[in-house]
Formats: structure tokens, sequence, C-alpha cells
């Protein structure tokens, strides 16, 4: 599982749309397909690249599945770009700095 | 969905040496690192950026292939700036971008604050594209980089 697959997952809007509706209550398929103009089915595959992804987490109550929002599969997204940002500005810090031996005053 | 990243940093200088130094981007940005001409196995000869309100910031690689990274949409010297910003993978043809806010907060004559704020990520669309390379080859660099400093080069 990696961040480029949380992205991927949530490049899709009807995707994007069914972790909306599971932040708001765990849902099984049918009770989502009821929300969104999609078939079961699609909904069923959407919830694989989801589930594949680390978004959603499936557990089975009695004898329906139900599906529910994993919240560290956005951390994993968030710490890579977390790491991104602080390379570029610890950069632009350095470069402050050899800025300011240079030229102490700043100006 | 994706909520708004925040990063900030104090820099040991005064606010409109904190917001200069930050527009010349070329200067300073990591572009052994983060670009989109490393996508492309080539280097980078500059970052050009247009510091004023529709400038834009471009790439160039070493083959003089031009790529632009965003376009500056507020320009308030020296406190805030907001681009539209994402560094493609050469296999995009048709980019969307990020949104990047930067303000500048003076804490001293010699102490500025810099918040980066970046949002809008659904404007990358079929992201699907960048787990082929873009921001994935820049943390293969930062963890190549930072195991190698780890392991004393």
């Amino acid at each position: 599982m990696g961040y480029a697959q949380v992205l991927t997952a949530l490049a899709d809007p009807t995707r994007r749309k069914i972790l909306e509706s599971l932040r708001a209550a765990p849902r099984t398929v049918g009770e989502l397909a009821a929300d969104q103009p999609v078939s079961r089915p699609a909904v069923s595959q959407h919830l694989r690249v989801l589930a594949g992804a680390g978004l959603v987490r499936v557990e089975p109550r009695g004898n329906r599945r139900v599906y529910s929002v994993r919240r560290d599969g956005l951390d994993e997204l968030r710490r890579y770009l977390e790491t991104f940002w602080s390379d570029v500005l610890n950069a632009y810090s350095a470069e402050i700095a050899r800025r300011m031996k240079n030229d102490p005053k700043g100006e | 969905m994706l909520e708004p990243l925040v990063k900030t940093i104090e820099v040991p200088c005064n606010q409109k040496k904190a917001f200069t130094v930050f527009m010349d981007m070329g200067s300073w940005w990591p572009t052994n690192k983060f670009a989109t001409s490393v996508m492309r196995g080539q280097t980078v000869k500059a970052l050009r950026v247009d510091a004023r309100e529709g400038g834009q910031i471009v790439e160039v690689g070493s083959d003089n292939h031009e790529q632009v990274w965003g376009t500056i949409k507020t320009y308030e010297p020296f406190s805030y700036v907001n681009m539209d910003f994402h560094i493609p993978h050469p296999s995009e043809k048709n980019p969307g971008f990020t949104t990047v806010e930067v303000r500048f907060t003076a804490l001293s004559d010699h102490r500025t604050r810099v918040e980066l704020k970046q949002s809008n990520w659904e404007a990358l669309g079929d992201v699907a594209k960048m787990s082929q390379g873009g921001y994935r080859q820049a943390w293969v660099a930062i963890l190549e980089g930072a195991y190698k400093a780890a392991c004393g080069g």
C-alpha cells in the first residue's frame, strides 16, 4: 500500500463520494448503492479499489459485510507530502542562511 | 476530501528578504530532486520565475525543454503569494494544478515565519499519472538521500 494508490483511489469522483458517505457512518454495499447513481457491482468494484489503497476496511456483521473508513490510509499520503515540502523548505532555509552569512545585514 | 497541507518554518532574516529569496526559486529549489527533467533523465538548466501576478514558474531542462510548474495568481510583496502549482510527470499532457499559498510574517527584524499551504488536490484529476513518476520519483529521491545520509554517504 502506498500513497500513489491512495491518490489513484481518490482521483475518481464516485469513489470520493463513497468515501464521504462512509465518513458519516459505516455502510453495506446495498446502502451505498442506494445513495449513488451507480450499480451495486460498480460500488463493489470501487470499494475494492478503496480497500486496496487502505482507505476502507470491511467487517462481517452477521451475514452482512459493513464498510467503514480507515483513517491511516490518508495518513500515508500526508506523510509523503509533508516530507516533500520539508525537503523543499529546508533547501529554501539553507539558501537564506547562506545569503545571511555572506551579507549579515540581509538587505 | 484531502485537507490542505500546511508547513511552517522560521527563517533568520527580515520579511522582505524572506519573500525575495523565496521568489528567487531558481537559487534554492532542489532541482536535482524535484523537477520534470529529473523524471526524463535530464538535469535542470534553469528555473525561471516571473515574479508578478500572472507570471509563470518555468523549468528549463538541459535539453532546453520548457515545463510550466504554475502561474502566480496573487502577488503581494512582501507578505503573500498564491500560485497554481504542480510539477508534472512527463507523461501528463494537460496537468492540473494544486494551489500553493505562501504567507510571510515578520517576527522581528531578523526573523520571519513562512507558512506554506497546499490545497485543491482534486485538480490533479487522474492522479494515477503521479503513481507512474512525478511525486513518486521525488519520494524515491528523498528516501535515497535520507538513506545515504543515514548510512554516512
